[in-house]
């Protein structure tokens, strides 16, 4: 193939997954128009009249790319007959007389950062276990069918995808590998890579939690130097330093400005990692204050339709009578952590999330509510989420340095210090943030200097002295490079 | 035989109206044109058709630009497109993928789908959608160059209102 026919190629096949992501409510067979033909039409008048009374309203939600709450678009019922009733002796599913080929969610390695997930084609089979390997095995072929998502890696070998079984218990599933050839993975990224591959997507399963991976006879396995002897989560494996409470009592509560009747609050831009949204008035349909909102993470049930493993809740406050109105309705984003979003009406919205990772909400303005979730593992902290610089990005020597993030510090004090390849503090100095210890979290953009005499690898550190003895809390290293 | 119809209902439905919803733009015009190619395969028989995934693609895509020609509507949907905020946004990156895909031409537009997303073969492209075997992979190749084009353009026009 030529470097062009590939280059084709690798845009037609993320052209595929997008069009894959589009989301569809679908018509059920029983309601398609080749069931309700006519010739079809069952003997029973009574449950005909029964059914067509049963509106056949069906929405089309195109979930990747609404930003507001979808619309809903009438289809044209058939108009040759009244539906027909469900056949109800239609559960097994005959042998195929077409290839089944599909679109399979795994997760792939990112260097540094948790895995994430993407489609490839496979073959879901019907019971869980079975999914939970037919997930695998997609897996290990997704290097081979050029399925790789940019930026992104697959440690799991054609070879080691082969050959597994599955036993599923509650939410657990233990996945037996039989790979004689080993892992073929080297060293410790490689293996904790592999391992978040694994884990992620085991558990993608609706209703597992926990991923057991063992050798075949064995009640462990291990990964080059990494042993795995007991059932990991996603919250084990992601790479961030501490995991956050669920509940609303661990959750953020802003105070916003209730003095507007009829604030609505609209997604604003929606990506992997980040929602805006901005408060916007019903009757002038013009940018106002946002009202009083609160925020918490809690557990999600993925065995509902566009359900995460978590969820993050977000009410507005809704002031002046009534209700903000309108039916709930799901968008899908199929992205990672960010998976869907439901909204109902225009004051509360629910984020299903892949995992429990770090979050954070901020306010840029009086209008603007940022969440964010997850961020690099290197550059996030309780306290601290650092955008700028970014982890190996290369500085120069002498010049200064743009910092840029989030904070929830005392006093809004963020300080900060750079540390040599050996360790030794070569600068250091402190600023402050947007806003102080509230819970919403204030933001910084503060400028500092990298020595003249500064080169190589060093590490920028951020943290929030405690107000109590000064010591270090919430630290993020940031690994950079000057030159 | 209604067993059968349904097996083939459930596979093939989903992703026909995913294609045709990327080839026509407009979910209501979707959903009816794959209903009405499922009912002309169902007259048809399912053992007189080869190939009904492609068959059932090309029966809805010629349904889809019917429709289109008679009420030509611009779509608001991509209109409401969420602006991308950062470089590695996968869901940005689809969005942009589909409006790209929304700016080509009827035709490139559908074998676009057929090639990259039901995976047909140039041959089968050629016999289905009526056009030389030999110029499938030009128009392919041109179809691509243009999304390429178009994303990037959208890219930096992004860039300069940061």
């Amino acid at each position: 193939m030529t470097d062009e026919r590939r280059d084709d190629e690798i845009l037609g096949r993320a052209l595929a997954r997008a069009i894959e992501t589009i989301d569809l409510n679908q018509t059920p067979y029983e309601r398609s128009r080749i069931a309700t033909a006519p010739a079809r039409r069952p003997i029973f008048g009574l449950w005909q009249v029964a059914t067509a009374a049963a509106a056949i309203v069906l929405a089309l939600a195109i979930g990747s790319w609404l930003t507001r709450p979808a619309g809903t678009s009438p289809v044209a019922a058939p108009t040759t007959s009244a539906p027909a009733a469900p056949s109800s002796n239609a559960t097994t599913a005959p042998a195929s007389a077409y290839p089944q080929s599909e679109r399979v969610w795994v997760y792939f390695a990112r260097d540094g950062l948790p895995p994430t997930g993407a489609f490839v084609q496979g073959h879901l089979l019907d019971t869980p276990a079975a999914r939970i390997a037919s997930r695998i095995t997609a897996l290990g072929s997704a290097s081979a069918a050029g399925d790789v998502p940019y930026q992104a890696t697959n440690a799991l070998s054609l070879d080691a995808s082969r050959g597994i079984s599955v036993r599923v218990q509650g939410d657990t599933a233990t996945v037996e590998f039989n790979r004689p050839n080993g892992w073929g993975v080297k060293g410790a990224a490689q293996s904790q890579a592999l391992l978040q591959q694994l884990v992620y997507t085991i558990t993608e399963e609706p209703g597992i939690r926990r991923a057991q991976i063992v050798d075949v006879g064995k009640s462990s396995t291990a990964i080059d130097q990494l042993v795995v002897d007991k059932p990991l989560a996603r919250e084990d494996v992601y790479g961030y330093l501490f995991t956050p409470a669920l509940g609303k009592d661990n959750g953020i509560s802003g105070s916003g400005d209730d003095s507007l009747a009829h604030v609505t609050a609209q997604l604003q831009e929606v990506s992997a990692e980040r929602v805006t949204l901005a408060g916007r008035s019903t009757a002038t349909g013009a940018k106002v204050n946002l009202p009083s909102f609160s925020i918490w993470l809690e557990q999600s049930d993925d065995r509902k339709p566009g359900g995460g493993k978590y969820a993050l809740n977000l009410v507005f406050q809704w002031n002046g009578s009534g209700t903000s109105a309108g039916a709930s309705n799901t968008s899908t984003y199929g992205s990672t952590p960010l998976r869907a979003i439901t909204a109902s009406g225009t004051n509360i919205y629910r984020f299903e999330l892949d995992d429990a990772r770090p979050w954070r909400a901020y306010m840029p303005d009086p209008t603007q509510l940022v969440v964010e979730f997850g961020g690099d593992p290197r550059a996030t902290s309780d306290r601290i989420a650092v955008a700028a610089p970014k982890p190996l990005d290369v500085v120069n020597s002498g010049a200064d340095l743009a910092l840029a993030g989030a904070a929830r510090v005392f006093e809004a004090n963020v300080v900060w210090r750079i540390l040599d390849s050996a360790g030794k503090v070569v600068a250091n100095g402190h600023f402050t943030a947007s806003l102080g210890s509230s819970a919403v979290w204030g933001t910084f953009n503060a400028r500092i200097a990298v020595p003249a005499n500064v080169r190589g690898n060093v590490t920028l550190e951020l943290y929030e002295a405690s107000p109590k003895d000064g010591t270090a809390q919430g630290v993020v290293r940031v690994p950079l490079a000057v030159r | 035989m209604t067993d059968r119809w349904r097996e083939v209902y459930e596979r093939e439905y989903p992703r026909l109206v995913r294609a045709l919803l990327a080839i026509g733009r407009d979910p209501a015009a979707a959903e009816d044109a794959a209903q009405e190619a499922f009912v002309r395969a169902h007259r048809a028989g399912l053992d007189n058709i080869e190939k009904l995934p492609g068959w059932l693609l090309v029966v809805g895509t010629r349904e889809v630009f019917r429709k289109a020609k008679r009420a030509r509507r611009e779509d608001e949907v991509w209109a409401s497109l969420p602006p991308r905020d950062d470089g590695f946004d996968t869901t940005a990156d689809r969005v942009d993928l589909l409006a790209a895909l929304g700016e080509l031409p009827d035709r490139q537009r559908a074998i676009v789908v057929a090639r990259y997303y039901y995976g047909l073969s140039y041959d089968e492209i050629a016999g289905h959608f009526d056009i030389k075997s030999g110029t499938v992979g030009a128009t392919l190749h041109q179809a691509i160059e243009r999304l390429r084009q178009i994303q990037l353009a959208g890219r930096l026009a992004r860039g300069a209102m940061r």
